[in-house]
């Protein structure tokens, strides 16, 4: 298992490598001189080559490829021309707010597409199979970003349950440790900040899990179709097992080893779709950052951003792996 | 439509039965099993309408997209505005007809582009396995890698807002996926005895690829890119809501989006409409991949 | 004193097509005495398997139905039991293995947890109860370092290893008839003896009734002592194997038994096979199935389907022209 751990560790750098190089090769071999866009249209040519100097943009591009690899492993990402700040400490100040949000709809809607997706390969070509189906490809169907302006407007207005903004009340917040404000809330025993919080999440994780849940169910319905056809479910049965038992036990575990790579994939896409849904819940997180970037034009802040984001979803489809050789002994071994 | 792929299987696999297979087209029988699955026909006949819709946009409506009534803003539907009108005055279904144009064409160019860079990528890399198979996969590995709508804000931010620079930035993010695609179904032909006869008659490789793999990979390369023209559609509209597709004031379903997001209290109607158009664009290219999934490829059900 | 299982005129269906139905057992009947092996024998798609997972009642419904018969076992029609009474019968009183064992244990458990689920569920035991009888076993069917092989992965094992554990899975909670269906068939031929010794002598042991159901005439002869010859869905021969192999009275007994290639064939002469192939069982000829490679037919055998006739000393034959004590 160790083994197994480390070359997924060692085949994930790779990835990063390749990340990082594409946003170099889009930053500096295809787009304008920074310098320009840091002094704006209107600068002096003296001034644009003293800046390009001064940025090592004058260097040969292997050069400043390996320059730009030193500063990145220095954590330097640049600085945000809005706030003046490092974009890695921006960054890392908000990046619990987006993994939280993620993760907590990630987990939501695999526990209610995996188990929907079970009970449509079950009753099979059945009315309600069926419509599930059609229910979930229109899940998957719905801009998630149009989505969530629609639930505001039901949700928050119409009915004015609940919160249409932000992560949490500022009255009703747990004490920061770990920037995970449910996990915070748990460690510090704060019970009421706890259902604040997590009334904060509901919109938002609903927003993302109705495509994810359509997903889940949709491919856990055909690979517990493609299982239970296996021989071994024809043995558990020649055992004498429960059906119940068969499907939840034998067919399950096997077909949860595709369906976690989905969970998986999907985890990363949530990542990265964060900057709609932060952007139109006003979550506090990466995906409000970049745009905010975006809206700035404050170049270091969306590039960096994305490329930390992308590293994070490696970062997370790792995890993934991980559990999947847990549930996969052919490969854990 | 499942029953018989069932039985099939369980006939091929388990006793060795030929499930009575008439020798006949495979694509006239797909043809049959999709004219039979009532969702995809449907579906297939709202696209069609919609792409009517969108040729013939300037004759079905009485306004331009850009014809501001600034008198007459964020009034709900009513006779005049079917749908009603925007934050400028600007009929929205008139809008809408126009975005669907945009919509449309950027969806199917760049998932042309994509599955065409994706075939030849796909192709070479089974076909010649080996070293080129090696950095080709890599390449697309790394790019799959990054979130692609990440990537498509990045590539957007570098060369600007525009309906070329967001068909190319689309349709680079959707490459890796329909290679990676093409290549493995192209490797499981390859191995085919009629691959290798080709060969030992000793037809040049261009002619094998081309006559003799492709058309026997091209059932999944068509699924393939139905279902990827919806995922376009769905990045175009992500892109313009963020402020990085087309270049305002187009009328595009994303853009019309963000700009009325500012109202949706006071108008709800300025999102709701264009949202319905996207959610109903995207469905009917799923639904519509759904059948053609299920007709051409009865066994990947 | 009934006979421990009797299956009556059992008719079991598969849909193949919009219309198309096909009888992959037809009026099978017969009988298996306590502690008798009896062998089924037949070609891919003769109707044995199926015959086997009707008396389990597993046929994959969609697209099989049992549509008529009775299947009595120590005189209780199983086809009447609840579902619920029924997976009491599977695995408890009838154990199966099957051809693949490769493919038919679950992948993702230790096989410790397999054979241990088959004694929980069906005996009221504690977990490591069940565990020391799951070691119990393997030592049994003669897997060596048995407390170290409960820990492992069905992939982590042989072919010839997993049969072994699928018997093991089978006799679990000692059932009155285990049925084999095709248990050698996708092992080596060394271990391929090993395992039908295991099974003859566990079988003989513990008194277990056997149904072993197999293509190879070969095989029949080494463990069982009646056989009975399927084609196309229906029994054409039954019978004790001596005899059955001595004086076969169909003439699709007699091709098979020609087709079985023997050391005694001089070198150059061809090997006899059977004209013809198996023929589409949506498609079958009025009369007898087998009129179409029969080289004895006759104007009788395209009228209608022969009847299973006794003909002397428990031999049965389903041939117009099969004639008893010739």
């Amino acid at each position: 298992m160790i083994k197994y751990i480390a070359k997924r560790v060692l085949m994930a750098i790779p990835v990063i490598w390749g990340i990082v190089t594409i946003v170099f090769i889009l930053m500096r071999v295809f787009s304008h001189n920074p310098a320009f866009l840091l002094l704006g249209q209107h600068a002096t040519a003296d001034k644009v080559a003293e800046l390009t100097r001064y940025l090592g943009l004058d260097q040969p591009i292997w050069k400043q490829y390996l320059i730009y690899l030193g500063q990145l492993a220095r954590g330097d990402l640049g600085t945000s021309l809005f706030t003046k700040q490092p974009v890695l400490t921006e960054i890392m100040e908000r990046m619990p707010a987006t993994i939280e949000l993620a993760v907590f709809s990630v987990v939501i809607s695999s526990i209610i597409g995996v188990t929907l997706g079970v009970v449509c390969a079950v009753k099979q070509n059945s009315v309600l199979d069926r419509v599930l189906q059609v229910t979930g490809l229109t899940g998957i169907s719905l801009p998630r970003f149009w989505l969530g302006l629609m639930l505001i407007i039901a949700a928050a207005v119409r009915l004015k349950i609940l919160p249409v903004s932000g992560r949490f009340n500022f009255m009703n917040q747990p004490e920061t440790i770990t920037g995970f404000m449910l996990i915070d809330c748990v460690i510090t025993g704060d019970w009421s900040a706890l259902g604040s919080t997590l009334r904060y999440l509901i919109l938002p994780s609903l927003t993302i899990a109705v495509a994810s849940i359509g997903s889940f169910m949709r491919y856990t319905r055909s690979t517990m179709l493609e299982v239970i056809r296996q021989d071994y479910i024809r043995t558990a049965r020649a055992k004498g097992v429960a059906e119940s038992r068969v499907v939840s036990r034998h067919a399950l575990k096997n077909a949860l080893i595709p369906v976690v790579t989905v969970i998986g994939m999907e985890l990363g896409g949530l990542f990265s779709g964060s900057v709609l849904t932060e952007t139109i819940f006003a979550w506090p997180g990466v995906g409000q950052y970049i745009v905010n970037g975006i809206n700035n034009t404050d170049y270091a802040v969306v590039q960096s951003g994305c490329m930390l984001v992308a590293v994070i979803a490696v970062a997370m489809n790792l995890l993934i792996d991980i559990l999947y050789g847990y549930l996969d002994p052919r490969i854990r071994y | 439509m499942q029953d018989r792929t069932d039985e099939a299987l369980f006939f091929d696999d388990t006793y060795g039965l030929d499930a009575a297979a008439p020798p006949s087209s495979l694509w006239r029988d797909a043809l049959k099993r999709f004219i039979k699955n009532r969702t995809a026909v449907a579906a297939l006949a709202v696209l069609l309408a919609m792409v009517l819709a969108a040729v013939f946009a300037d004759a079905l409506t009485p306004y331009g997209p850009y014809d501001t009534v600034l008198s007459q803003n964020k009034v709900g539907p009513n006779p005049e505005h079917i749908l009603g009108s925007d934050e400028n005055g600007r009929d929205i279904l008139t809008r809408i007809l126009f975005g669907a144009r945009i919509s449309l064409s950027v969806g199917f160019i760049s998932v042309i582009i994509s599955t065409l860079v994706g075939a030849v990528i796909g192709l070479l890399s089974s076909y010649y396995g080996g070293w080129p198979d090696m950095i080709l996969s890599r390449v697309m590995e790394m790019i799959a890698a990054f979130p692609s709508i990440l990537l498509a804000i990045i590539f957007m931010s570098i060369f600007g807002r525009g309906i070329q620079n967001a068909v190319i930035a689309i349709a680079i993010v959707s490459i890796p996926g329909s290679a990676r695609l093409i290549r493995s179904v192209a490797l499981t032909v390859k191995e085919n005895d009629y691959i290798t006869s080709a060969r030992a008659i000793g037809a040049g490789s261009m002619r094998i690829m081309l006559r003799h793999m492709l058309p026997n990979i091209l059932a999944p390369i068509i699924v393939n890119a139905t279902m990827s023209v919806s995922g376009a559609i769905l990045s175009l509209a992500s892109l313009g809501f963020l402020g990085l597709g087309v270049q305002p004031p187009t009328a595009e379903w994303g853009y019309m989006l963000s700009s009325g997001r500012n109202y949706i209290f006071s108008a709800s109607h300025i999102i709701t409409f264009p949202g319905i158009a996207i959610a109903l664009t995207v469905l009917s290219f799923n639904l519509l991949g759904d059948g053609l999934r299920d007709a051409l490829d009865p066994r990947l059900k | 004193m009934g006979a421990l299982l009797e299956v009556r005129d059992l008719t079991t269906r598969f849909r193949v097509g919009r219309r198309v139905f096909i009888n992959a057992a037809d009026h099978v009947g017969f009988t298996l005495d306590e502690g008798e092996t009896l062998a089924i024998v037949g070609e891919s798609g003769s109707g044995k398997s199926v015959t086997a997972l009707s008396v389990m009642g597993l046929v994959p419904n969609p697209p099989g139905r049992i549509e008529h018969g009775e299947i009595l076992f120590r005189g209780e029609d199983l086809l009447k039991l609840t579902p619920r009474r029924m997976r009491g019968v599977r695995g408890n009183k009838i154990g199966m293995i099957f051809q693949e064992p490769m493919s038919s244990l679950n992948p993702v458990f230790t096989i410790g947890s397999q054979i241990a689920e088959a004694i929980l569920t069906h005996n009221d035991v504690s977990r490591a109860e069940a565990r020391s009888r799951a070691i119990e076993l393997l030592k049994q069917v003669e897997i060596p370092d048995p407390e170290r092989r409960v820990k492992t992965y069905p992939h982590q094992m042989s072919g010839g290893m997993r049969q072994r554990v699928m018997i093991c899975m089978a006799l679990a909670s000692s059932p009155d008839i285990l049925i084999a269906d095709e248990p050698t068939t996708a092992l080596d031929v060394t271990i391929q003896a090993q395992i039908l010794e295991l099974i003859r002598s566990l079988a003989r042991e513990r008194n277990t009734a056997v149904l072993f159901i197999t293509h190879d005439l070969g095989v029949v002869a080494g463990i069982a002592r009646r056989a009975i010859v399927m084609y196309a869905g229906r029994i054409v021969e039954m019978g004790p194997v001596k005899e059955l192999f001595a004086k076969p009275l169909h003439p699709y007994t007699r091709g098979l038994l020609r087709a079985i290639p023997k050391l005694a064939t001089p070198r150059g002469q061809p090997l006899y096979t059977i004209p013809g192939i198996v023929p589409d069982l949506s498609r079958l000829p009025l009369g007898c199935a087998f009129v179409t490679r029969c080289p004895d037919r006759e104007a009788i055998c395209g009228k209608g389907k022969p009847p299973l006739r006794t003909l002397g000393d428990g031999r049965q034959c389903a041939c117009f022209l099969a004639e008893g004590g010739v």
